[in-house]
């Protein structure tokens, strides 16, 4: 008897629980979708344009150094350009270091003043190539090394007659910066098996399915959140006034560092706005809202902090103001982790997203 | 402890305590729904912080046959507990920052008294008891990030009745030395502020390590960390083998592309990383949440809930003798034949020597997310 109760259970559910499945990976292939249409190319065609716009201009000053002031305004331009995607820690960024090497922060051991060294000493061309930067030297062919160069104490040396190789390597940065931002680009947008088509699950991909992908898409909601939090924001706060560290700002020598903040946050708010509000929505409107409000409140603390992140930290009414900040982006990890995952059905747990 | 000591600790929480604690009438609205569970102490029972499926903080035992013990509400979330050496008294500690630590009886699942957290004090998820059991011992986290151990008197109502530095920032894990006479505290050395929760305000320069205190006197006895890692690893989670060698499990916060071996042991006099492969410290994905020493303590297991796996280590030889995957899995204890291991997805599992998890059959205890942390009952 209970074999053919079995059997009529299953005869009864099968179809019910396919049809189920079915729902369900719709859903999430759509949030797939939404993120890769609305979100990933915009950002990473951003991201390719200004990154070809400094290799245009930082090529202008190699050329020219009064052309300089240019290639530091399209300098500004990428950093910006690149926040739109540095949360996204997966495939094409993550492929190659592509990630580290268009930024390598935070440089806790000084790799890229050590390598830059290395680069200006040698002043070997063949160094510098973007298939050499493919091989190593990771700190120093990216936006900090191209920042020290145009905005560090030693910038006004990037115009002196004998140090020609400065200039050099500031074109080579630029040129590996485009081809990077062209090669991510083309993984998203090629015809032939688009990373979007990948995250949707393949037989042969690294994700077996549409769950794999909003999996990964999820995680770098969460990453995002906290590397914003603690490595550019909290780390510049420190413990305590007297341990505030305004230059391991991200961008302390061109000023940038807030921008940089803000630029991410409304980045990272636009990915989940796209993405998951709508799954989260349909799972718990009150939920849904509190996430919305909370990244409002991120970015309207964000938009107090003045006059720079690195003076902010410096004055207690500025510390104040940045940890304003910090506290919606935690109490967001802590929701993502804790609510938010299990009521859209990700097979996520609190104890690897918010461990102790 | 014999069975006079145990009832000798009992009844003087209920003298201290008015109306006794444990006496008490339990929350009954809480445990009514169980089902009746065998008799206390049939089989080994563990016990963990966990949410049910709205998302509820609790408390929940149960037993290696997948029988329900107790299901209680928490106030927030928890995170480990601390056995008395009688097994008589369980105190579950809230989540860093934390404000309070739970009372339950082991067996009963009464709910005892709440400790609230001192002013200026918040408790920081671990805790273990004195050799007699009449001393409690809590990692704590003062106003300025600097970590105490705060000590409780179990004769005394669980009476703050002192405190003493760990000599480190970032206080978690607490062991008592198999002798009975020193405290192990692991020093994460991450400070964070209670007023931004679960930020990490110093991930650049934090300094971690292990810290041997007279468990007494609470004079500093040795300080102990790995050299030329500041900054790199945080130091979290405690267990001992049957030598007393201190098994530490960490974290990694430097740069993602380097992978350092993920567990120390204390030597003769420091502290070494054990070796292995870089596909085993590759597997933890930078990150251990827990540690615990099988019975006998020959085997030590650390979990890697990022990783989404667990490691068993022959305490004789230091060495990874194998491992076993579960996503999210971190809660480990010792449990006869191996460890029981839970996950925040639902899954309870007894690991046995070959490193097989084997679910523990009863579907209620995957309707709950498990914390970070199991103990024995």
């Amino acid at each position: 008897m209970p074999t053919r109760r079995l059997v009529l259970a299953a005869l009864i559910l099968t179809p019910v629980a396919a049809a189920r499945g079915q729902e369900v990976e719709a859903v999430q292939r759509a949030a797939i979708r939404r993120a890769v249409a609305q979100h990933i190319i915009p950002g990473y065609t951003a991201f390719a344009e200004a990154a070809r716009a400094f290799a245009t201009a930082s090529e202008a000053a190699r050329a020219d150094p009064a052309q300089a002031e240019a290639a530091r305004r399209a300098w500004v331009a990428t950093d910006l350009a690149f926040q739109r995607i540095r949360h996204l820690r997966f495939g094409p960024l993550d492929d190659f270091d592509r990630g580290f090497r268009i930024s390598f922060f935070p440089d806790t051991r000084n790799s890229i003043g050590r390598e830059m060294g290395e680069l200006l000493r040698a002043a070997d061309p063949a160094q510098v190539t973007p298939d050499a930067f493919r091989r190593g030297r990771v700190a120093a062919q990216g936006l900090p090394a191209s920042e020290r160069l145009l905005f560090g104490d030693e910038a006004p040396r990037l115009a002196a007659a004998d140090q020609p190789f400065r200039r050099v390597l500031l074109a080579a940065i630029g040129t590996n910066l485009a081809t990077m931002g062209d090669d991510m680009l083309q993984a998203w947008t090629r015809s032939e098996r688009p990373y979007g088509t990948l995250l949707e699950g393949t037989p042969d991909g690294g994700y077996a399915s549409t769950l794999d992908g909003v999996v990964t898409l999820f995680k770098n909601v969460v990453g995002g959140l906290e590397f914003l939090a603690e490595r550019e924001v909290a780390r510049v706060l420190g413990p305590s006034l007297r341990e505030a560290f305004p230059r391991r700002a991200e961008a302390w020598r061109s000023g940038e560092s807030l921008a940089l903040v803000r630029a991410s946050l409304a980045a990272q708010q636009q990915f989940w706005t796209v993405t998951f509000a709508p799954m989260t929505e349909a799972a718990d409107p009150a939920l849904a809202r509190e996430v919305a409000d909370l990244y409002a409140e991120a970015v309207a603390a964000a938009g107090r902090i003045a006059p720079s992140l690195e003076v902010a930290v410096t004055t207690p009414d500025g510390r104040a103001a940045v940890e304003d900040l910090l506290r919606p982006l935690g109490t967001l990890r802590r929701l993502l982790a804790e609510r938010v995952a299990p009521a859209i059905g990700l097979p996520l747990g609190f104890n690897s997203m918010d461990g102790d | 402890m014999t069975r006079i000591g145990r009832r000798a600790v009992f009844g003087l929480i209920g003298f201290a305590a008015a109306p006794p604690a444990f006496l008490a009438a339990p929350a009954a609205a809480d445990t009514a729904t169980l089902p009746s569970g065998p008799t206390p102490g049939s089989t080994p029972a563990f016990l963990s912080a966990a949410a049910d499926e709205e998302g509820r903080w609790r408390a929940v035992a149960f037993g290696l046959d997948g029988s329900p013990r107790f299901d209680i509400p928490l106030p927030a979330r928890g995170h480990g507990a601390a056995v008395s050496p009688d097994g008589g008294i369980a105190v579950l500690f809230a989540r860093r920052p934390g404000s309070y630590a739970q009372l339950l009886h082991p067996t009963q699942g009464r709910v005892g008294q709440m400790l609230q957290r001192a002013t200026g004090r918040w408790f920081c998820g671990h805790g273990c008891f004195s050799a007699d059991g009449g001393l409690l011992y809590a990692t704590e986290l003062d106003d300025d990030g600097e970590g105490v151990v705060g000590v409780y008197s179990v004769p005394r109502g669980f009476a703050r009745i002192g405190e003493f530095p760990t000599g480190g920032a970032d206080p978690h894990d607490i062991r008592l030395t198999p002798d009975g006479r020193a405290l192990w505290v692991a020093n994460g050395g991450i400070r964070t502020d209670p007023s931004v929760p679960r930020t990490r305000l110093d991930l650049e320069t934090f300094e971690s390590g292990i810290a041997l205190i007279d468990a007494a006197s609470g004079r500093a006895l040795s300080k102990r960390a790995l050299d030329g890692e500041e900054g790199t690893l945080s130091l979290r989670h405690l267990a001992l083998d049957a030598d007393g060698a201190l098994y530490v499990a960490m974290q990694h916060e430097g740069p993602r592309f380097e992978r350092p071996p993920l567990v120390a042991a204390t030597t003769a006099d420091g502290l070494a990383q054990l070796e292995a492969a870089d596909d085993v410290w590759r597997g933890l994905d930078h990150y251990t949440g827990s540690a615990a020493a099988g019975q006998g303590g020959e085997v030590i297991a650390v979990t890697s809930p990022r990783g989404g796996r667990g490691l068993l280590i022959e305490a004789r030889s230091r060495r990874v003798v194998s491992s076993f995957a579960m996503p999210d899995g971190c809660g480990v204890a010792a449990a006869p034949g191996g460890f029981v291991v839970t996950s925040g997805l639902g899954r309870v599992a007894l690991v046995d020597a070959g490193a097989t998890p084997r679910d523990l059959a009863a579907a209620w205890l995957g309707r709950l997310r498990w914390d970070n942390h199991l103990v024995g009952l």
